[in-house]
């Protein structure tokens, strides 16, 4: 969805046009779906949180009448926020960046049947990368197939910062699968 | 393992964690069902709909939107729509073809000064619009009239307010100077009294005379930073790369609430003399127990 689209979307929905949510639903659902699903245990949890995110994003949207410059960064902000949100919920002490290797932990053994073989392999490798961020950044970068730019929004850091994080990344990921 | 190889890895991965469709759907339907409890439906312009649908869905370049929205609105004027809504007032059939088109206008801006221009300019002619309610209305929809007028003002000068700081040069002088003019005008208006004008109109009156004020404030301060500069006026050349790192860089390191903050200065306070807006518009309120808010303007340093 181009930038001026969304920005259309956004003006309708603040006008009480429901059809301009559902656009936007319909845009972003599956990479939502899939960014969620990388962070968390199990299916069901994806999906109850990928619900909870179009909650927020649109209460983000009606209550705010400050302009919106990317929204697909701001859902993943808001996607990003919720996994975070439910690990604490949960008492885990653990760091937003780390929760990218817990899929695959879950004790369920149906969740793990669930689980494809792809998926488990890619996780394998990129919890022996020593830098939370780099796994981050390839998540970002790979699976959810964000620009540079938005990606620098979620992590709050620059475009450039954000390349280089990527070489150094893939480089790491590379010499850990070219070992195994 | 080449990148290449890396990224059919990803590719593969991502086919097999795709939600399920019948939960696309059912969730689509349970959200939208909360939305529509959630959110009034209300009469969205046919016209704000036909401009989003010129763009194209998947877009690659600016100058193709920009064409097609010039071009959507060539094809609006040519039907004398838009010039026949220019004197409309709310509650008018084609008032909402006359905020469609000025929205329509603010996004083709395509700088920020252009954009607290036409913000600007969105101003002005609400409080256009405020003066011939106020005066020439009947009671019975005059309030509801001057609210929306009132809360669109409100929307528009905190356009105004987030733009001043970031532009610079001649646009921010002109400002300054409309901005003193309609504070005048809606003083002017609101000491017209006209019988039976309820105290809840003059509040809302007296807000947006206060929210011109504070954009005032903003002004003041962002002139004054100018000429603590050395006098130098920033041009439209020099202002693109602060927009383009503003626009590209505005989220910070904060939450989500925060990704859309307005810059804010942290320039020294200096605190005048209270002023009491009711009583400098002639404003009676039997209620008035507390002191009014003191005044404050930010100076540079």
């Amino acid at each position: 969805m181009n930038r001026i689209k969304a920005k259309f979307l956004i003006i309708r929905i603040r006008k009480g046009d429901i059809d301009a949510f559902e656009e936007i639903y319909n845009a972003y659902i599956k990479k939502v779906y899939q960014f969620i699903f990388f962070r968390v245990p199990s299916k069901e949890i994806a999906q109850d949180l990928s619900h909870d995110a179009f909650v927020r994003l649109l209460n983000y949207i009606k209550n705010n009448d400050k302009e919106i410059y990317f929204l697909r960064a701001l859902v993943y902000k808001i996607a990003k926020n919720l996994v975070a949100d439910y690990y604490r919920q949960r008492g885990d002490e653990i760091n937003i960046e780390e929760v990218v290797y817990k899929l695959g932990e879950d004790s369920d053994l149906e969740q793990k049947v669930d689980i494809e073989m792809n998926v488990v392999k890619i996780n394998k490798h990129l919890k022996k990368l020593k830098n939370p961020e780099y796994r981050e950044v390839i998540i970002l970068k790979y699976l959810d197939e964000l620009s540079y730019k938005e990606i620098a929004q979620i992590l709050d850091k620059t475009e450039k910062a954000v390349r280089t994080m990527l070489h150094r990344a893939l480089k790491e990921l590379k010499n850990i699968i070219k070992i195994e | 393992m080449a990148n290449k190889e890396l990224k059919k890895l990803f590719q593969t991965a991502k086919q097999e964690c795709q939600p399920n469709n019948d939960w696309v759907n059912d969730t689509r339907a349970l959200i939208l069902s909360q939305v529509h409890n959630e959110i009034p439906e209300q009469n969205v312009p046919f016209l704000m709909k036909f401009a989003e649908h010129l763009v194209p869905a998947n877009l690659a370049f600016k100058p193709v939107a920009v064409f097609s929205l010039i071009l959507g609105l060539v094809l609006i004027s040519s039907f004398g729509s838009i010039n026949a809504a220019q004197n409309t007032l709310p509650g008018d059939t084609l008032y909402p073809i006359k905020i469609t088109a000025e929205n329509v206008k603010y996004n083709l801006s395509f700088t920020q000064e252009q954009k607290a221009k036409t913000a600007m300019g969105m101003v002005e002619k609400r409080v256009g619009e405020l003066k011939v309610i106020v005066e020439k209305e009947d009671n019975e929809e005059r309030e509801y009239k001057v609210a929306q007028t009132t809360q669109k003002i409100k929307n528009s000068l905190n356009i105004v307010k987030d733009k001043v700081p970031i532009i610079g040069g001649e646009a921010v002088k002109e400002i300054d100077e409309k901005l003193a003019v309609m504070k005048d005008e809606i003083i002017q208006a609101s000491g017209e009294r006209i019988e039976g004008m309820e105290n809840k109109m003059a509040d809302e009156l007296a807000q947006v005379v206060e929210q011109i004020k504070e954009a005032s404030d903003v002004v003041m301060a962002a002139l004054t930073e100018q000429e603590n500069k050395g006098g130098e006026v920033k041009g439209e050349e020099d202002n693109k790369l602060t927009e383009n790192l503003t626009e590209e860089q505005s989220p910070t390191s904060t939450p989500v609430e925060d990704i859309e903050e307005p810059m804010v200065t942290t320039t020294p306070e200096v605190i005048l003399p209270a002023i009491d807006v009711k009583e400098a518009l002639g404003i009676k309120d039997e209620n008035i127990e507390e002191k009014p808010e003191e005044f404050k303007v930010n100076i540079g340093e």
